[in-house]
């Protein structure tokens, strides 16, 4: 059944669930919402399964109209957004009636928020998930024009405690397995020193600028797996964390691993934030 | 096979196993058996597995295992492997046409390597190819055991779109690209097998582990 059509498509939108599991011996990346936190607590305000697939909205300047009368939840960072001209409340389940506007106009903070809608949204199953990939040919993004649909709501699944987090911008990880690549001093200056968030990031990584992690020799490794919230350090000594369409697997050096109870907090980064790591 | 490993915890709910730091290709069949004997016995809390050359990946469960639990488990499990000569992989033949209208950089290659295209085709398909992981992009092979004679410096340049199907060689390194993209490989043929079909049940033909073999058809 349909649920919206897109008038202004936004930045970049896509349709992710909890991500691909299962193919990543055959190269294919999990991908999945960045900030799981935000997407789950849409999904259970309208009574969702957790994987019921939501839109990531990446900023601002999405514009779509209901098909349709139905549940909404909008969450993640905060922005300003409308429903019919008059103020849309966030983290909140919201009736949605026929021919309705919602408009994101302006981010006040974070980057991404997340749509879910009862039923969840209904896009094309690829190999077990609905997570927008388009590097490797899993999905597309939103277009203007399009009309994305969604499942009948079941009764609701669940009604699980929506998840507490406080953006706080310090990320703790799991160290290793390759520390024996560092010298203390380098694993030192990851665990002490600021970091900013450069201009270099999308959905595979975070390039990081600050003080320089230094290295025992290089940072070649022989290829390993590495997962979302992986940590690698290229030779130039800026760290790299790897985001949730990153490859399977990895050739530097891994000095550790974000901590799943913060790792939702890298969907909401954006360029020229400062963030700190602890063991 | 007698191998040592060792055990670490890749943030919450990944247990990563070392078993080397060098590639080694019967360590990396013996990883091969170890993967196909988690699969058969899955332990508790398995969520996924895989391997890259000399490591593994267990993707778990947190509410149904723990991380010591599973790591005993999966320890008594690599104990237990044998690697027997005719483990079941599977040997794969991929039928390339080698020509200048497929094979771009072909020309280059004989005048690089100061020996006939002929003998380049010859060479590339006179060996049987380890797979020892995939990634990259999905169903890319990197695969081991190029003859020497026909290593090929990359481009220091990458081309923004290399073709679906094209065979290329890239330092000592072979392989095919699964689906369009950019590439800095050296291309001297193309394949029709399809590496990856996103629509099909079985996306992929080739698993980790698996061999392959170059076959020249016209």
């Amino acid at each position: 059944m349909e649920a919206f059509t897109v008038i202004s498509k936004g930045i970049y939108t896509t349709v992710q669930d909890l991500g691909r599991i299962g193919y990543r011996n055959y190269g294919v990346p999990v991908s999945g919402a960045l900030d799981k936190d935000a997407m789950i607590n849409a999904n259970r305000l309208v009574g969702n399964d957790d994987n019921a697939p939501c839109l990531e909205i990446l900023a601002s300047g999405l514009c779509l109209k209901a098909m349709d009368d139905f549940q909404i939840a909008l969450t993640g960072g905060e922005v300003e957004a409308t429903l019919d001209e008059i103020k849309l409340e966030q983290n909140k389940a919201l009736n949605i009636k026929k021919n309705q506007v919602i408009k994101l106009q302006r981010m006040i903070s974070g980057i991404r928020t997340y749509l879910a809608v009862s039923g969840g949204f209904s896009s094309q199953l690829m190999m077990g998930s609905r997570s927008v990939n388009e590097k490797i040919l899993m999905g597309k993004s939103l277009m203007n024009g399009d009309v994305i649909n969604r499942n009948q709501a079941i009764l609701p699944v669940s009604s699980k405690p929506l998840i507490k987090r406080k953006n706080n911008n310090v990320f703790q990880v799991i160290l290793g397995p390759d520390l024996d690549k560092f010298t203390k001093a380098g694993i030192q200056t990851f665990l002490k020193s600021e970091f900013t968030v450069s201009e270099k990031l999308d959905r595979m990584g975070i390039r990081l600028n600050g003080d320089k992690i230094e290295l025992d020799d290089h940072a070649d490794v022989v290829s390993h797996p590495v997962v979302y919230g992986s940590i690698q350090v290229p030779d130039d000594g800026n760290p790299i964390i790897l985001m949730a369409d990153c490859q399977t697997t990895g050739g530097y050096a891994v000095i550790g691993t974000i901590r799943n109870k913060d790792i939702s907090q890298l969907g909401q980064l954006k360029s020229g934030d400062k963030i700190r790591f602890r063991k | 096979m007698k191998v040592s490993f060792e055990l670490f915890k890749m943030g919450d709910d990944h247990l990563f196993i070392r078993f080397s730091k060098e590639i080694d290709l019967t360590l990396n069949q013996f990883i091969r058996c170890v993967y196909d004997l988690i699969l058969k016995e899955q332990p508790e809390g398995l969520i996924e597995v895989y391997f890259a050359y000399s490591s593994m990946l267990v993707h778990f469960d947190r509410e149904r295992t723990s991380f010591a639990k599973l790591s005993k488990r999966v320890g008594k499990i690599i104990n237990q492997t044998v690697l027997k000569e005719d483990y079941p992989f599977n040997r794969i033949v991929i039928p390339v046409r080698y020509d200048h209208e497929n094979g771009r950089d072909l020309a280059f290659a004989a005048e690089y390597l100061k020996i006939s295209e002929e003998q380049i085709i010859q060479i590339h398909t006179s060996r049987v190819y380890h797979v020892y992981m995939l990634g990259f992009l999905p169903g890319f092979c990197y695969l081991g055991g190029l003859d020497e004679r026909i290593f090929l410096p990359r481009l220091t340049t990458p081309r923004t779109k290399i073709e679906k199907g094209s065979v290329g060689i890239g330092n000592n390194q072979t392989g095919i690209y699964p689906l369009d993209s950019p590439g800095g490989w050296r291309i001297i043929g193309k394949t029709d097998v399809e590496l990856f079909s996103p629509e099909c049940e079985k996306p992929f033909i080739i698993l980790p582990g698996d061999e392959i073999l170059f076959e020249r058809v016209r």
